[in-house]
């Protein structure tokens, strides 16, 4: 199949729009599975299977159709109560999801459109799942009023309209508002009742500039409604407002001449109605044709010479020329994706784009740092100010280029949602999934690296956390677990928590395992801390069986060195009986930082700034004399110190007075001494290179105005360290 | 006071009005005559609705006037921003915000 460009690019927006609903789709699933009462959840899977339905339709991606039919079908029957939303129902329609998701995957891989033998087996089975709840008498009564088949819509009765929905015809009186009666109300209500397919507001009645009164009601509706309700129940919903408004109700199916007598009636003109019943969706095209022309032939209705032109013109448009379906669905497609689109009003841009930017302006700061430094040293007023400008605004570009990066960590938690779902349904255990913190903002990168090592604390705690509820009561705690995710700021990192009510780490369990893996020795004495950094040994597992999921040994490890790589670290907190919270550390972003330099002896560090929680001066004897510790007071707190020059072992003369910088890293201050302050540092991270990974204490470098080159202090590192 | 407007000279003779409050019947009278004497001196108007906690179909109404009043004089009506209550009433009525 040869496809040009713009085609192309139409099947990716498919593809792209497809994944989407089917993302709706599973959340609403995953709701409906807590609370299936959900109505409006039903509805939005079923509009989702609606959509991908005519979506693939006009791509020719029968298969999908098919099998979007089949379970649209199955659908109307849940949503009418016809078939019970048991367990195995949400299952089977979760089956059906994963099933269409592979199949798109599948046909945006390859460009035919046919199944290839092993996905026909999976669509024969669900279909032949999915038809044994259909041949159920009540769901074929169900499926055939409601009768969403295609196959349907062309009507053998030229007189009749093939709409299977009510459509109803509301013009408000003047006086509505007046009364106090407010017609959103109703239309609200009538989406109790059933699903507006299509509304149109009629605003033509509205009068011009100063002739309008506000405070009277000018507008009308148009609405396709489908419900299995009657007539004289929809006359219900408007009883309070009958004398304000004039309402038509036209059943489904009804006569042409029912809707000629409806064109008639209304106050607007006859072509104007008729385009907007075209446009709901009341009548399709041809139908439109019929009743004008009806009206035409009774000469009930003369059309003035501008409006047959008008009807000329949508049968040329809509039939002679035969604009090729596939335009037109597209255009339709286009417009819903524009309505969205302005909703969220947001753009897609290539991440390669967005990389290239930062990059740049990555090189833009460098640049602007040694500019300054040297403006600095040349002491003309006139340039300093203007550098200190520039630099300012560089550093405005660079916060706000930072700042496209950032996403909402929502999207991907609320993923985790279905693997809680599964895993705890095969483990035979209760967990009632916990997110909060959704809105926290974090680069993309980071995101996309977070997904798996996230994903593997979430198994740990489902598997090794959270016991069956036999065991949850046998302990005195409520059957159902909780997991708990959670993403908050903290002193210039960002905080990720994997949270269980779990039975916490089973601190002998996890030595024995550990002496039995050769991990540990059975003669030494181990402090919690340290025991809970066993289970990041690589190799180590304390699950009695080997699972599919976790219990090979493979893992904690690799999220330790995963997150690692991103400047970031992971903490346990576990009190037994109580749960265990994984909490992973991260920096803000990655590439840049705000730094703050430091002088020792005769070379130059930059810690991170976020991290700097203040500076104070500790006199050389204060240190000198102390005995029993490195410990200061800080305002009546002990503050851990270390001595940077001893720790990097710098030799010279030592300052009398001596600087101490406090940093904090995940809950933990510590206090460097250092020979001087330099001041704030806007500095580009450059990673250092291959032979230099030994070095613990170092997290890159970056280079000074001056050529010399300065060290990043690796403070999660150091603040372990000590 | 049920409805405050702020506004504000915004770029290419535009006016940004910013209200709080509600748009309903009982505003929209006052809120009509500011609206058109806003679009007879500027050449757009961009509202934003964010502070809206109330609104009724009047002011739905109201809105529709403006902007049909608005393409007629050639001039631009935006709706910056939204409150729930507003998105809720031009969804359910199937009209872009």
């Amino acid at each position: 199949m040869s496809l040009n460009k713009s085609e192309k690019n139409f099947k990716k927006e498919y593809f792209t729009e497809n994944r989407e609903l089917l993302d709706a789709m599973e959340m609403s699933l995953l709701a409906l599975e807590k609370d299936g009462s959900d109505s409006d959840s039903i509805n939005s899977i079923f509009r989702s299977v609606h959509t991908i339905k005519g979506n693939s339709g006009m791509f020719g991606y029968d298969k999908i159709g098919e099998f979007t039919h089949l379970l649209e079908n199955l659908l109307v029957c849940v949503r009418n109560g016809k078939v019970e939303l048991s367990d195995d129902m949400t299952a089977l329609l979760l089956e059906c999801h994963d099933f269409m998701m592979n199949l798109i995957d599948y046909f945006e891989d390859d460009c035919n459109t046919y199944l290839d033998p092993e996905n026909t087996k999976i669509f024969e089975t669900l279909a032949e799942k999915i038809n044994e709840y259909l041949e159920h008498p009540a769901c074929e009564a169900a499926i055939a009023s409601s009768s969403l088949s295609e196959v349907t819509s062309c009507c053998d009765d030229e007189m009749t309209v093939c709409n299977d929905c009510w459509h109803i015809s509301l013009r408000f009186g003047e006086s509505v508002f007046q009364n106090g009666l407010d017609p959103y109300s109703f239309i609200r209500y009538l989406t109790e009742k059933g699903e507006i397919q299509h509304i149109r507001t009629v605003s033509d009645r509205i009068p011009e500039g100063e002739y309008m009164n506000p405070e009277l009601c000018y507008l009308g509706f148009e609405i396709d409604f489908r419900s299995a309700v009657t007539k004289s129940d929809i006359e219900n919903i408007f009883e309070f407002v009958k004398e304000d408004c004039e309402i038509r109700i036209l059943p489904p199916r009804t006569g042409i001449s029912d809707y000629v007598r409806l064109i008639e009636t209304l106050p607007e003109k006859p072509m104007r109605i008729g385009e907007m019943l075209r446009e709901i969706g009341s009548l399709t095209s041809s139908e439109l044709e019929r009743a004008l022309q009806l009206q035409n032939i009774q000469g009930k209705i003369s059309l003035d010479e501008t409006e047959k032109d008008f009807v000329g013109k949508i049968l040329v448009d809509e039939k002679m020329i035969q604009k090729p379906v596939l335009e037109a669905a597209l255009e339709k497609q286009q417009s819903v994706r524009r309505r969205e689109e302005s909703d969220r009003r947001t753009i897609r841009v290539e991440a390669e784009k967005l990389d290239r930017l930062i990059n740049l302006i990555g090189e833009l700061v460098i640049t602007g740092s040694n500019v300054k430094q040297i403006s600095e040293s040349e002491e003309k007023t006139g340039l300093v100010k203007a550098v200190n400008d520039m630099s300012k605004l560089i550093e405005e570009i660079r916060g706000s280029s930072m700042g496209i990066r950032m996403v909402q960590i929502g999207e991907t938690f609320s993923r985790f949602e279905r693997v809680v779902r599964d895993l705890s349904r095969e483990r035979g255990k209760k967990i009632n999934f916990v997110v909060m913190g959704g809105e926290t903002e974090l680069d993309k990168t980071l995101i996309d690296k977070l997904a798996d090592p996230l994903i593997h604390l979430i198994r740990n705690s489902v598997d090794h956390g959270i016991g069956t509820p036999e065991e949850r009561v046998k302990a005195g705690k409520p059957a159902v677990g909780t997991l708990t995710l959670n993403a908050f700021h903290e002193t210039g990192s960002i905080v990720i928590e994997v949270k269980d009510d779990g039975s916490g780490l089973n601190r002998d369990k996890i030595l024995e395992k550990a002496i039995e893996q050769g991990l540990a020795r059975a003669d030494q004495v181990y402090q919690d801390f340290e025991i809970q950094q066993l289970i990041f040994q690589p190799g180590f597992s304390t699950a009695a069986e080997v699972t599919n999921i976790s219990g090979r040994g493979v893992g904690m490890d690799v999220v330790k060195k995963n997150i690692e790589s991103l400047r970031g670290n992971v903490m346990i907190e576990s009190e037994p009986g109580e749960g265990t919270t994984m909490r992973i550390h991260l920096p803000l972003t990655l590439a840049i930082i705000d730094g703050f330099m430091v002088r020792i002896a005769g070379s130059h560090y930059v810690l991170p700034l976020d991290m700097v929680t203040e500076c104070t001066e500790v006199h050389r004897d204060d240190l000198d004399l102390r005995e029993g510790g490195n410990y200061i007071n800080l305002r009546g707190d002990v503050l851990p110190f270390m001595k940077m020059r001893d720790f990097f072992m710098e030799k010279g003369e030592e300052p009398v007075k001596h600087k101490v910088v406090v940093v904090e890293h995940a809950r933990r201050k510590v206090g460097l001494i250092v020979d001087e302050l330099v001041g704030e540092f806007q500095t580009v991270i450059k990673p250092l290179g291959k032979i230099f990974n030994r070095l613990q204490w170092i997290s890159g470098s970056t280079i000074l105005g001056t050529g010399e080159v300065a060290y990043i202090l690796d403070i999660p590192r150091l603040i372990q360290a000590e | 006071m049920k409805l405050r407007i702020m506004k504000k000279k915004g770029e290419d003779d535009t006016i940004i009005l910013t209200m709080i409050g509600e748009l309903t019947i009982y505003t929209v009278a006052k809120l009509k005559t500011v609206l058109l004497n806003e679009l007879k001196a500027f050449s757009g108007i961009v509202l934003n609705l964010s502070g809206i906690d109330e609104a009724d179909t009047a002011g739905f109404q109201l809105l529709l006037f403006l902007r049909r009043e608005a393409q007629s004089a050639g001039k631009t009506v935006v709706i910056d921003e939204t409150s729930a209550r507003v998105k809720s009433i031009f969804s359910l009525y199937n009209e872009l915000i």
